[in-house]
């Protein structure tokens, strides 16, 4: 295979996962936030994989997709009542006008045509459908339920998923389904009350992981310089004769 | 190419947002009244790269994952917390604050309502009860130039004794107004907000009664900004505006190795 073919892929997927680390330090402090996770696959594993199916040709290192890391946030305390944090890896519902969403960000509020919303302005989903509330106070209890006038309303839904890092992220904190699959469509996950979750980047992580992409991408480059070297020498030995 | 940079800008510029945002919040650490803001994070839309490497590659094992790559940090804007501040006491008959929630209707100069959460009142040249900026509440309470022992009581009937007469007379009553989203209220300055589309439309009531508060005389509402949690979000905003930095800084490194591929 062509040394500069390899070299090249490889310093595209360095940009890449520069951009990764990139959007993960950008939301590092994004409540609800979920890095991002840049996945390639071995030359190795491509390798065993040829080994197992004939037809499969050696592919060069590319890469092969990215997750999400699902993984809970630190929740850090806001004071106000009516922030939840569902506790675990669990996530709210959305109903936005594409389809159901799902979200850490638990900023709840009750907006102008009276109905509970989240952060973005979506309604939540609860075991009663999206739920409209009169201008009287309301209260969220530890297990989702929130209760006006003395009365529960409904229950706060709660998504368990399986495979979570395949969900598909939209942008303002919210995830479609994606590659995930609903494992758990009405879970009791404990909701926290005035907290809200931080974003679960670590600074230092991404830190390390770029100096190793810059010098990943630095080694790639002397590879390149080296082969033209290499050919710029053959050349000019071969202009001698 | 090198969308790394973009993205680490849009950090930056949210983190300067958001330093602004405190500094205006410290700088009101005094403000009678003064309700602090933050700036609200959300991550930008995602575009997926995968697709295209898919069909590009012939080797898809199954349904290949999708590379979903971001463009950064924005502002779903900038919120205002109405969190109540500490009440002080003053003594001062013209101080006003609501305890618990709640807002004074006044005529902002081009005569729309404006809300306000209390403060200073004045009796201005006319006689009416208005802001030290010289709005009139609304409704409007004629209390007159020679009108003495002002009082205002919970519920926010207003009582004074006019000049002439032996005991105080009832003069109006002071309203409330609530919103149903009070975080969508635009703030004009002057510890003044406006309703908006996402506030709604002011909900009227007398004060102490369905939730709304009660009316304080003779105190003040302080600033409900925390001076340890703006410390707290200066420093963080301060570290990841540098992490942003040090990503530019890195990608830009990136890109001068390539463009010395080729001595």
């Amino acid at each position: 295979m062509d040394v500069n073919a390899i070299a090249g892929l490889g310093l595209q997927n360095d940009v890449r996962q520069m951009e990764s680390i990139s959007q993960n330090l950008a939301n590092a402090v994004t409540p609800g936030y979920k890095k991002q996770l840049a996945l390639g696959t071995t030359f190795q594993a491509q390798l065993s994989q040829a080994a197992l199916a004939q037809p499969l040709p050696l592919t060069l290192p590319s890469l092969q997709g990215s997750v999400i890391d699902a993984g809970a946030g630190r929740l850090r305390a806001t004071g106000d009542a009516h922030d939840v944090a569902v506790d675990g890896t669990d996530f709210l519902e959305l109903a936005t006008p594409d389809g159901a969403a799902y979200t850490r960000q638990g900023k709840l509020r009750v907006d102008v045509d009276g109905r509970l919303v989240g952060d973005q302005g979506h309604p939540v989903a609860s075991s009663a459908g999206p739920l409209s509330l009169s201008n009287a106070p309301f209260t969220i209890d530890g297990n989702g339920d929130v209760q006006q006038d003395g009365r529960v309303v409904g229950r706060l839904k709660r998504v368990r998923f399986e495979q979570a890092g395949r969900l598909q992220p939209l942008g303002g904190g919210m995830y479609a389904l994606g590659g995930a699959t609903v494992a758990d469509p009405n879970s009791s996950a404990p909701v926290k009350l005035g907290f809200q979750e931080a974003s679960n980047v670590d600074t230092t992580t991404e830190m390390v992981r770029m100096s190793m992409t810059v010098r990943h991408f630095e080694a790639l480059a002397r590879v390149v310089q080296g082969y033209d070297d290499n050919l710029e020498k053959t050349i000019r030995k071969l202009g001698d004769f | 190419m090198n969308d790394s940079m973009y993205i680490a800008a849009t950090g930056m510029q949210m983190q300067q947002a958001s330093v602004d945002t405190i500094a205006n919040n410290l700088a009101n650490v005094g403000t009678p009244g003064f309700k602090r803001s933050r700036v609200s994070f959300q991550d930008l839309v995602y575009r997926d790269m995968g697709g295209a490497r898919a069909a590009a590659s012939q080797a898809t094992q199954g349904a290949a994952p999708s590379l979903w790559q971001g463009s950064g940090v924005g502002m779903a804007g900038i919120v205002k917390a109405f969190a109540g501040g500490e009440l002080k006491q003053t003594g001062q008959a013209l101080d006003f604050a609501v305890r618990g929630d709640g807002f004074f209707e006044v005529t902002a100069a081009d005569g729309t309502p404006a809300f306000t959460r209390g403060g200073s009142l004045v009796v201005d040249k006319e006689g009416y009860l208005a802001t030290s900026e010289g709005y009139q509440l609304r409704p409007a309470i004629h209390v007159g130039n020679d009108a003495s022992e002002l009082s205002v009581s919970n519920a926010g009937i207003v009582t004074a004794k006019l000049a002439g007469q032996g005991s105080p007379s009832e003069l109006g009553r002071i309203e409330l107004a609530r919103f149903a989203d009070t975080s969508g209220l635009q703030a004009m300055g002057g510890n003044l907000y406006r309703p908006s589309a996402a506030s709604g439309d002011a909900i009227y009531g007398a004060a102490g009664e369905g939730g709304m508060g009660t009316v304080a005389q003779g105190w003040l509402e302080g600033s409900n900004v925390n001076l340890v949690d703006e410390m707290v979000s200066l420093m963080v905003a301060q570290r990841a505006y540098e992490s942003s930095v040090k990503v530019i800084q890195a990608s830009d490194e990136m890109l001068a190795m390539s463009n010395n591929l080729r001595k």
